[in-house]
């Protein structure tokens, strides 16, 4: 592990004041609009309130923008000047990519700490267990999208697809039942989109499966769609990576 | 791995041979560079000196034919390998937003024997600019910046490729003297340029490449006089003189007179050698003119148009 290159790193994204915005004040700004200041926001959801399950689902949606763009990020420096430059010292690869890891880890966490505080002092309430787990199943599930960012950016090598990937995350969220409450039909085609197990994951601790329509929905559900989509976008990434390699 | 001079090779290259398509960009190219001296690749653009230096550096691996630096094998050996040669690229691109020291501290935190970032900055001129964002540097601060990480780790050898590319003529010669310092601290530099200026005044020896071979290879000097004609020296004698005082001379290939001038061409140190000769016979010498044929006269002789390329193969072969 470099201390001094994730410090550099870490430094490097406080100076991105765009990103910062859409990671972390865009989540939060849409927390306040959707958790603290509807009428429902105290009723109850499972083990804790309507704010609760909003603050889940916004801190979701910050956390999968920044490793998105993280991991898309590191795909175009990788294949640009940066990443030939980097790979002329003795650098390891391993190293940069745990450190890489690190940082979208850190980043995930920014919007995920923000939204859970103003959550605590805007009236979310639930059970320690449903604060703990949803907040380590939001930052720690983030990380697939990070290999989303790597796949878009590898696949197209610009920034603007990096862009286009992280704003695709708004389209997976609204088709995800983060933005809005689905139910029926458009609700059992939002069960195969990227973002609904992960999300539904984050939320079990709080709902412990019983969705705002009323429905309930066992634990593999979620657990199926996280899986499924890791590994379809892991092994995207892997193909797209050594197709670029072999390009070189 | 000494050679006659007593100079250790520091990299020796052995019949590299490297292709993309049908036609290879490197081929069948053999050269070694000597501890402490700054080596130039010279040649046109596309001439395969950039894909040589990136087989050098480990970055590709070639076709055929052997690489070694310092004794390693650049792609067996990669990670002892960049503990000890640092390789500036002709491309190398920053983050927009990381600072000069930064930048350096970062590359610094790489190597196992780093050298201080402060020491580098003072080195580079780039003391001043330390807390400034590579995207508000000038070109020529870049360039010194991606010289300063090619330095960072202490090198044994320094690669640097196209190093003065759009720099203007100050920021040029900037650079220059800062590659002798480099030199001076014990470094050794192997540089690619198509700057025959640069070469001349930097290289201790230079190889000319040419559609991805050797075409020549000697001192800046040596190639210039034997591709460029040598040196041309005319002079108004003060009284008149038989010729054959000059052309009897061991370096002088021909010697004419232009009106009241004479004008006398040949190798070597021609200057006083012919001034001597003219001495001994009571001769003095007003409104002396030397020319010497430069690298450049060399290069656009040895590369010329395409058509030229038949003498071009003899010379290769020398």
């Amino acid at each position: 592990m470099n201390a001094t290159f994730t410090l550099i790193e870490l430094k490097r994204i406080a100076r991105d004041r765009t990103g910062l915005f859409f990671t972390a004040v865009l989540p939060a700004f849409f927390f306040i609009i959707f958790g603290t200041t509807v009428e429902s926001k105290d009723t109850a959801i499972g083990s804790g309130n309507v704010a609760t399950y909003v603050m889940i689902s916004m801190a979701a949606y910050g956390a999968v923008t920044a490793t998105t763009s993280t991991g898309g990020q590191a795909a175009m420096e990788r294949m640009q000047g940066w990443g030939r430059q980097l790979g002329l010292t003795p650098l390891k690869d391993a190293h940069y990519v745990g450190m890489k890891a690190v940082i979208a880890m850190v980043v995930a966490g920014i919007p995920v700490l923000l939204i859970y505080a103003l959550g605590a002092w805007a009236g979310a309430r639930g059970s320690m267990g449903a604060w703990l787990g949803s907040g380590l199943i939001v930052l720690a599930g983030s990380a697939i999208f990070a290999l989303y960012g790597v796949l878009i950016g590898t696949a197209f090598r610009s920034e603007s697809a990096v862009g286009v990937a992280s704003g695709s995350v708004v389209i997976f969220a609204f088709l995800g039942n983060i933005f809005i409450t689905l139910s029926g039909p458009m609700l059992a085609v939002a069960k195969f989109t990227p973002l609904y197990g992960y999300v539904s994951l984050a939320r079990y601790p709080l709902t412990q499966g019983y969705l705002p329509d009323g429905s309930w929905e066992p634990l593999w559900v979620p657990l199926a769609g996280v899986i499924g989509w890791g590994l379809v976008f892991g092994m995207l990434a892997t193909w797209f990576v050594k197709r670029g390699r072999d390009r070189q | 791995m000494v050679r006659s001079s007593g100079r250790r090779q520091v990299i020796v290259v052995d019949r590299l041979r490297k292709a993309y398509g049908p036609a290879p960009a490197v081929d069948e190219v053999s050269f070694s560079v000597e501890e402490g001296e700054i080596f130039g690749i010279i040649g046109p653009n596309g001439a395969g000196k950039t894909t040589a230096v990136e087989c050098i550096a480990g970055l590709r691996e070639p076709d055929g034919g052997t690489v070694r630096v310092l004794g390693l094998d650049p792609q067996r050996d990669r990670a002892a390998l960049h503990e000890h040669v640092g390789v500036q690229l002709q491309e190398g691109a920053m983050p927009p937003k990381i600072r000069v020291a930064e930048a350096l501290e970062l590359f610094a935190s790489f190597y196992r024997h780093p050298a201080s970032a402060d020491e580098l900055m003072v080195l580079l001129g780039l003391s001043a600019k330390r807390h400034e964002y590579f995207k508000r540097l000038s070109g020529g601060l870049k360039q010194r910046l991606s010289v300063g990480l090619a330095l960072v780790g202490n090198p044994t050898i320094a690669v640097l490729d196209e190093l003065t590319t759009g720099l203007d003529p100050q920021a040029r010669r900037d650079t220059w003297e800062l590659i002798e310092h480099v030199r001076d601290r014990g470094v050794t530099v192997l540089l690619v340029t198509h700057f025959m200026d640069e070469a001349e005044r930097l290289c201790n020896r230079v190889m000319l490449v040419d559609h991805g071979r050797v075409t020549a290879l000697d001192t800046p000097a040596a190639l210039a006089e034997s591709a460029g004609g040598g040196t041309h020296l005319s002079f108004l004698p003060s009284v008149p003189f038989s010729l054959e005082v000059l052309t009897r001379l061991p370096d002088v290939s021909e010697v004419v007179r232009l009106g009241e001038r004479v004008q006398v061409t040949g190798t070597g140190d021609l200057v006083p050698l012919v001034l001597n000769a003219l001495a001994h016979v009571g001769v003095q010498t007003h409104q002396v003119q030397v020319h010497s044929a430069t690298l450049e006269d060399a290069f656009v002789r040895l590369t010329g148009p395409p058509t030229a390329a038949a003498p071009l193969a003899e010379v290769g072969r020398r």
